[in-house]
């Protein structure tokens, strides 16, 4: 399988083999992303519950939030379809990847505050910032992930030998000789 | 000690009664070379100490994970302190892109001041100037951006200049602590030598002799051809293929043979012009001539010489060995 070079926004760019691309989301650090994020959802809508009880709205946050991954995750695979498909490595950027997802996120929030809480519909306006503030908010939440935690993942997917550690420099597309140094 | 044809030379004592000297060619020498050193400002800060920032930081700074960290930090802050009464009935995923555009305001503000100044050639400048237009830039931003989501307000000027004071202030505790505790780390990581405190943020700070432009020495020896004397012997720069420190001696392999020499070792680094040759190590230097490879173990590299010599890298110079090693175009070795 063609490899998949992957551009995180404000941080590293690396090169995905075979499965990694799909793999890395379901990392257990992009666990704590995710449930980071359906925490910062529930945060982001206080003053809008009504009567809505908090467990209801922190199963919201959470369907949101999976069906955002849900979206990234699909993404990932068309464009693993397509690398296969021309038989050439894919240039994937996590920005993109992030606003469909918070498109998505949105998106569900809306219907579900609106078919199964009943509540207003809310204004382009005001869905265009919330998309505008999840948004930045993930692309600088993910950075910082990755940033921190993106070689000892990626040492984690290619199961590699006891003492052996991806360095952060072998992560770089492009860098000395290809990679390593 | 040190024999040479036509020059004062550069001798050494022998040692170990091995009789081992050095030398260099000696000759009229230019001086060092500016065009080459890179562009750097320093910002003076309030809180006393100077920021040496060299010119194409400030993005990587910006972008660096800390940072983001503070910008993350920044944000409930803001939404917390806001002063505009309409924005309170507001959920916090609507008013968010109003302190997030404050935010990004700011940064951009901060960054293209740097630049003016490289582009001005402005060597110094008071962070505080910076950061006085920075917050106008996010105030004027945040209330932009705010006109367009929330419901319409009016501030008198001097309310505003009260609200721009204090974010004023905070903009600048905010700086000090940053500049002070996270720049140091950041700088480190960047430049991939050691910074603890912000003098060392000054480029030419812990230089060493090897690491500054070759010496009058070096330079005329090149020009000369080139050549150390060890045990009564004239080495070429060319023939040179690694020195390793041992204490007060250093051990000079070279394709004749090998020898100990008295050091210290960055002495004779100093001697030998840049091109042959690089100090990947406190105590190793290696002619770019006898590498054959590198490879990668855990966080450690490895540099394969001539004879199946491996010398490691230093933590703290990776990057200046990583972009030699670029120029040398070389080939990975497996790992260990």
């Amino acid at each position: 399988m063609p490899d998949m070079v992957l551009r995180v926004p404000l941080g590293p760019t690396v090169v995905l083999r075979g499965t990694e691309a799909s793999a890395l989301f379901r990392h257990r650090y992009m666990l704590f992303l995710y449930i980071g994020a359906a925490g910062v959802g529930l945060l982001g809508s206080v003053g809008t519950w009504g009567e809505t009880p908090p467990e209801i709205q922190l199963s919201l946050a959470v369907l949101q939030v999976m069906a955002g991954v849900l979206v990234m995750v699909l993404l990932v695979w068309c464009q693993r379809l397509l690398a296969h498909w021309t038989g050439r490595p894919r240039s994937v950027h996590l920005g993109v990847l992030v606003f469909a997802a918070t498109a998505t996120a949105v998106l569900t929030a809306e219907v579900c505050d609106r078919d199964l809480l009943g509540l207003e519909a809310a204004s382009t306006a005001i869905l265009l910032s919330q998309f505008v503030f999840y948004a930045v908010l993930m692309q600088l939440m993910l950075s910082v992930l990755l940033q921190f935690t993106l070689p000892r993942m990626l040492a984690d997917l290619r199961r590699l030998a006891d003492g052996d550690e991806v360095t952060p420099d072998e992560t770089q597309a492009g860098s000395a000789a290809g990679s390593g140094v | 000690m040190a024999g040479t044809d036509t020059n004062t030379g550069m001798g050494t004592g022998a040692g170990m009664g091995t009789g081992a000297g050095m030398g260099t060619g000696t000759g009229t020498g230019t001086g060092t070379d500016d065009r080459t050193a890179p562009e750097r400002l320093a910002l003076g800060l309030l809180t006393l100490g100077t920021l040496h920032v060299q010119r194409g930081e400030s993005g990587q700074i910006f972008r660096h994970r800390y940072m983001l960290l503070v910008y993350l930090a920044v944000l409930p802050l803001l939404i917390i302190l806001d002063t505009n009464p309409q924005a309170h009935g507001q959920p916090p995923e609507v008013r968010g892109p109003v302190y997030m555009a404050a935010i990004a305001a700011s940064m951009l503000t901060i960054g293209a001041v740097v630049e003016l100044c490289y582009v001005l050639r402005i060597r110094r400048l008071p962070l505080s100037v910076a950061l006085a237009l920075a917050t106008v830039a996010a105030l004027a931003a945040s209330e932009g951006v705010s006109r367009l989501i929330l419901p319409p307000h009016s501030r008198s000027l001097l309310e505003f200049l009260l609200v721009y004071g204090f974010y004023l202030a905070l903009t600048e505790v905010g700086a000090a602590l940053v500049v002070h505790n996270l720049m140091p780390a950041i700088l480190t990581e960047i430049r991939g030598r050691p910074i603890r405190t912000l003098a060392q943020t000054a480029p030419d700070f812990g230089r060493t002799e090897a690491d500054a432009a070759p010496s009058e020495a070096a330079r005329a020896a090149d020009a000369d051809g080139g050549y150390l004397v060890a045990d009564q012997t004239r080495i070429a720069f060319a023939a040179l293929q690694s020195l390793q420190a041992y204490g007060n001696y250093v051990q000079l392999r070279s394709r004749s043979g090998e020898h100990l020499v008295t050091g210290p070792l960055a002495r004779l680094v100093a001697e030998i012009p840049p091109r042959y040759g690089f100090q990947v190590h406190r105590s190793h230097w290696v002619a770019a001539s006898t590498v054959k490879g590198w490879s990668v173990r855990g966080g450690d590299i490895r540099l394969h010489l001539e004879g199946d010599h491996r010398v490691p890298v230093a933590v703290t110079r990776r990057r200046e060995v990583r972009d030699w090693l670029e120029g040398l175009n070389l080939p990975q070795r497996g790992r260990g």
